[in-house]
């Protein structure tokens, strides 16, 4: 499965985003604020321990994060990078 | 000092709500679902009575609730359902919420561990974590219901919900509120269903005694039993709780695991006349707030109880544990 299909799989169960199916998230679209998926701050700690369990990517400090969790897009690109 | 009982709210496998638990009293079949549990010899399937709390979205959007655990879902939509009954009037600074509770959220509980045991401790889920907490579902409904008075959680196995009642009286009697949303929560997991099957295996194979389960074939359950009470001044909507109070009037032996001894469980005040309806709830640690208002139906319905006594009756004694709790309507 593509990063991408994989992170909004993983997001909607983990996250338990009951209202939103995997297929209508926006790759562009931000993870957090009311614009976008509506996430806030206690679901970004959720997705760096996410993220490592599941890619076995460590998102290390808040430059990196801030970075990684605009979007579907920058985090597959983030997992992507230090996967290689 | 009598407590006056304003409000209820009640969730269990009979279903939700005080309607479906008198339907369940008058012979509405309650059918428990069949779970597996893994056990060091295979598989078994536990008869279980679960609680559904699907209503909860008519107080809360699914949004909201995504981060709230089943343990805390049932607390929620017992306390919603014990305030919308009460009618209240009390400023919500001035009530009280005391939750008792027998095992905590045992689902998030061991979740939070095995989390950490499966992969390592700087993985585990922070959400996880905070649903482990035991006074997570008092927190919660103080955020939902923006109830801002004292809030405790009591959990002492089997007597949580009667030392939690005593709690109530006490905060009521010294004013430190002016009502009380007490409940009692108890959830099912694979863990206590495997405890359960564990104790039970033992007894019946190596005559274990060290640990009275009093297993039966009466199903596992879960659920929320909420009551708005306030002090006697009030007129009461239900009955008011007269007395309650740890006394020697249990004098058999205590169990350390669940209390399922229907002898003891629901002794009412006619000499020679016991009953039990962990049929319509299943086993749980705080099965005690059940009771309660199974009693009240029963009181309120003026129901008689006793089929050589044709005298209705004003007055119950409920006993267990070690604690006696007399209901009056």
């Amino acid at each position: 499965m593509a990063i991408k299909q994989k992170l909004k799989k993983i997001l909607v169960e983990e996250l338990n985003l009951e209202d939103v199916v995997p297929e209508e998230i926006d790759d562009s679209a931000p993870l957090f604020g009311p614009d976008g998926l509506g996430l806030d701050s206690l679901d970004a700690v959720e997705i760096v321990v996410l993220v490592q369990k599941h890619f076995g990517v460590e998102i290390k400090n808040l430059e990196e994060g801030r970075k990684a969790l605009q979007s579907i897009s920058t985090l597959a690109d983030f997992i992507e990078s230090r996967s290689s | 000092m009598r407590m006056a009982i304003q409000g209820i709210g009640v969730v269990g496998g009979f279903g939700c709500g005080l309607s479906a638990l008198t339907q369940a009293l008058a012979g509405k079949k309650v059918s428990p679902v069949y779970l597996p549990v893994r056990t060091h010899s295979g598989e078994v399937k536990l008869p279980v009575l679960q609680a559904q709390t699907d209503l909860l979205e008519n107080f809360i959007s699914k949004r909201a609730l995504r981060r709230v655990d089943h343990f805390s879902r049932l607390a929620l939509l017992g306390a919603y359902l014990a305030l919308q009954d009460a009618e209240k009037k009390e400023s919500k600074e001035r009530i009280g919420i005391i939750i008792a509770t027998g095992y905590g959220p045992s689902r998030t509980t061991f979740g939070f561990l095995d989390s950490m045991l499966d992969t390592d401790i700087t993985l585990a889920s922070p959400t996880l974590f905070s649903n482990s907490v035991h006074n997570i579902a008092a927190t919660n409904i103080a955020i939902r219901l923006g109830i801002t008075g004292p809030a405790i959680t009591i959990c002492q196995f089997d007597t949580s919900f009667q030392s939690a009642l005593i709690t109530a009286r006490t905060w009521l009697e010294q004013k430190i509120v002016d009502a009380v949303l007490l409940g009692g929560v108890d959830e099912y997991c694979e863990m206590l269903g495997y405890c359960y099957h564990r104790f039970c295996s033992a007894n019946k194979q190596d005559d274990c005694t060290v640990i009275d389960t009093g297993c039966t074939d009466i199903p596992l359950g879960e659920g929320s039993a909420f009551f708005y009470l306030t002090p006697e001044w009030n007129n009461a909507k239900y009955g008011y709780i007269t007395k309650c109070y740890m006394s020697t009037c249990n004098t058999k032996k205590k169990t350390l695991f669940y209390s399922i001894d229907k002898s003891r469980n629901f002794m009412l005040n006619v000499p020679g006349v016991e009953k039990s309806f962990f049929e319509l709830y299943g086993i749980m640690p705080i099965h005690f707030a059940f009771d309660i208002i199974i009693a009240l139906i029963l009181l309120n319905r003026q129901v008689v109880l006793n089929e050589h006594d044709n005298e209705y009756k004003k007055s119950l004694m409920l006993a267990n544990q070690g604690y006696c709790v007399e209901l009056q309507v």
